[in-house]
């Protein structure tokens, strides 16, 4: 059958053009290897695939958010980027992508332009390009083995502004040869399949190429990439107010099964309490509001005594111990991300789904790249009266667990997905789920 | 006839399946196709696709919410394609999949189903074809009446 999935497009170009190392985000966890960069986070991933890169390895990084990054040394093979919302600095050419159809040639253009340039390639991608369907590909792409090779100078001549900005003239010939941008957009849009966006940017450009300017976007597009693009680039963005004309439908809200945020809030929430995280996870943070902020903002909240209760919740491989002694006041969780055996000044918990409300500082045992499975939970149907006064069971409005299902007048738990985190044995009023 | 199609499923492989057929079977039958992706806010968020199909007719143009596994929050009066609003009995629900697929294709009549039989065939899944003949053929009642009075027509 001649109709592909986005993740058979990127492994297809993963394995054939040999790439060495591979990252990818938690929200990504179809490609790459898993456990290599466990624990280590985006920005340490990113210094790992461009040193990969210096030293002539080709390597790829998915990302949900790029860290800022400028590179100072020569790439010897390539190195792609991808990420869904603009870098916060464009210092590589920044290449556009909207639609799975031309996805697979442009991965082979960025790559090639990489190669040529010496240089890393972002690519931004829409929603589009993950979890879609393509109804054909004929890819031709760079099949070339390199072998790693470092030597002396390589880190000892950093790039100087003539050589980036040559190498800039060289990256503006090949793109307008590959995708040329079109000056006269009067509205551009990255979100709606219809309208026209620009293929690419560069951090220098050349005279003789005109600015773009004036262009209409929606205003939920104008907070996730224009404000950026418009501030960092020659490009003058207005805000209009139209609605997207491919409408996506509700769909239920999942967690993870044995999502350690729905352990701990479902034993330890507390309405007066303030909740911060480092985690992004979409899911999690629309599901409880809590406010995503690095932990060293969590130092300056808490540098005087509150009148609130403060929480941070976050990864225990992110967390600096020497921090400790900073905090004033205001309790850690941390997860543990990286299965650590301990983290100084820390309760290490054994068990997720006892109280543990005595301790200011914990560590939990999994997060959530490494969910830890239990026995799984089991249903007493004598006991269960599936919430007769209510519309839906609690066990599986208040969870969203995935490996809770109502169907048949009977609540059913998959047990291939049950984690045994036991947040629905907490939930249940009648003591029915063991 | 045009139609925009939501899909939504929570079994990653059935409904890659699935949704690959559909397109392969549509582009066969000379639709014009654009396919977009919803977000997945957590991994385990269900996978959410519109297709959109377009046909001879410019002016008529239908929804159809296709939900395998019933994880579509409806609100409007639609036709939604669904276990629980085909009636699917608690023996067969695990083939639900080739159900819900096998009332699609009966739905939108000009495409043919010649690559889903042949494929269940040629993989020796009796009861899925036995599945998938039996709700491409007829119609469920609620989805009936919801279809012709949308649709205008009876099927």
């Amino acid at each position: 059958m001649d109709v592909k999935n986005s993740n058979e497009i990127i492994t297809e170009f993963i394995s054939r053009c040999n790439f060495v190392q591979i990252y990818s985000d938690y929200s990504f966890s179809l490609f790459g290897a898993g456990d290599e960069f466990l624990g280590i986070g985006a920005e340490k991933s990113l210094d790992i695939l461009y040193s990969s890169a210096i030293a002539a390895n080709r390597v790829i990084g998915f990302f949900d958010n790029l860290p800022s990054f400028i590179p100072e040394y020569s790439t010897k093979g390539g190195c792609l980027l991808i990420t869904k919302t603009l870098p916060a600095v464009v210092a590589t050419p920044v290449l556009f992508c909207k639609s799975l159809d031309v996805f697979p040639n442009l991965l082979a253009n960025a790559l090639r332009i990489s190669n040529e340039i010496s240089l890393p390639v972002i690519i931004v991608v829409s929603d589009n390009i993950f979890n879609n369907f393509v109804k054909s590909s004929n890819n031709s792409y760079d099949h070339n083995r390199i072998a790693g090779y470092i030597y002396k100078q390589s880190f000892a001549n950093k790039l100087t502004v003539e050589q980036f900005a040559e190498k800039m003239v060289t990256a503006e010939q090949l793109l307008n040869e590959l995708m040329p941008n079109n000056d006269n957009y009067k509205e551009i849009s990255f979100t709606e399949p219809e309208k026209p966006f620009i293929n690419y940017i560069l951090p220098l450009r050349s005279n003789e190429h005109p600015a773009l300017i004036d262009v209409e976007v929606s205003k939920k597009e104008y907070d996730r990439i224009y404000k950026t693009l418009s501030t960092k680039y020659n490009l003058i963005v207005s805000e209009k107010t139209d609605s997207c004309s491919i409408a996506s439908v509700g769909l239920k809200e999942y967690l993870c099964p044995g999502c350690p945020f729905l352990v701990y809030f479902t034993m330890q929430y507390d309405k007066s309490t303030l909740y911060f995280t480092d985690i992004d996870c979409k899911g999690m943070l629309k599901k409880y509001n809590i406010n995503r902020v690095p932990f060293e903002y969590f130092i300056g909240i808490n540098s005087s005594q509150l009148n609130v209760r403060t929480v941070f919740i976050g990864k225990a491989s992110s967390f600096n111990s020497l921090y400790l002694s900073m905090l004033r006041s205001g309790s850690v969780v941390l997860l543990n991300d990286a299965d650590y055996k301990s983290v100084n000044g820390f309760k290490k918990i054994k068990n997720i789904y006892k109280p543990f409300l005595d301790h200011n500082f914990v560590l939990l045992p999994y997060s959530c790249n490494n969910i830890k499975n239990y026995k799984p939970v089991s249903l007493k149907y004598s006991k269960c009266d599936k919430c007769a006064d209510l519309d839906y069971p609690l066990c599986i409005t208040e969870t969203n667990c995935v490996a809770l299902s109502y169907r048949y007048e009977k609540i059913l738990v998959n047990k291939d997905l049950c984690t045994g985190c036991k947040a629905c044995v907490t939930i249940c009023r009648k003591a029915a789920i063991k | 006839m045009n139609y925009l199609i939501q899909f939504a499923g929570r079994e990653y492989d059935m409904y890659d399946t699935a949704v690959k057929f559909f397109i392969y079977s549509t582009e066969h039958s000379d639709y014009l196709i654009d396919i977009y992706a919803n977000v997945r806010p957590t991994p385990f968020s269900p996978m959410s696709n519109s297709v959109y199909l377009k046909g001879s007719q410019k002016n008529a143009h239908y929804d159809l919410f296709v939900d395998f596994d019933g994880d579509m929050v409806m609100s409007n009066k639609v036709i939604h394609i669904t276990p629980h609003t085909l009636e699917i009995p608690e023996n067969i629900y695990k083939y639900r999949y080739w159900a819900v697929l096998g009332t699609l294709y009966h739905i939108i009549e000009d495409i043919s189903s010649a690559y889903v039989t042949g494929y269940l065939l040629e993989n020796k899944m009796k009861q899925e074809l036995e599945v998938f003949s039996s709700y491409s053929s007829h119609l469920s009642f609620a989805l009936r009446i919801a279809v012709n009075e949308i649709f205008g027509r009876d099927i």
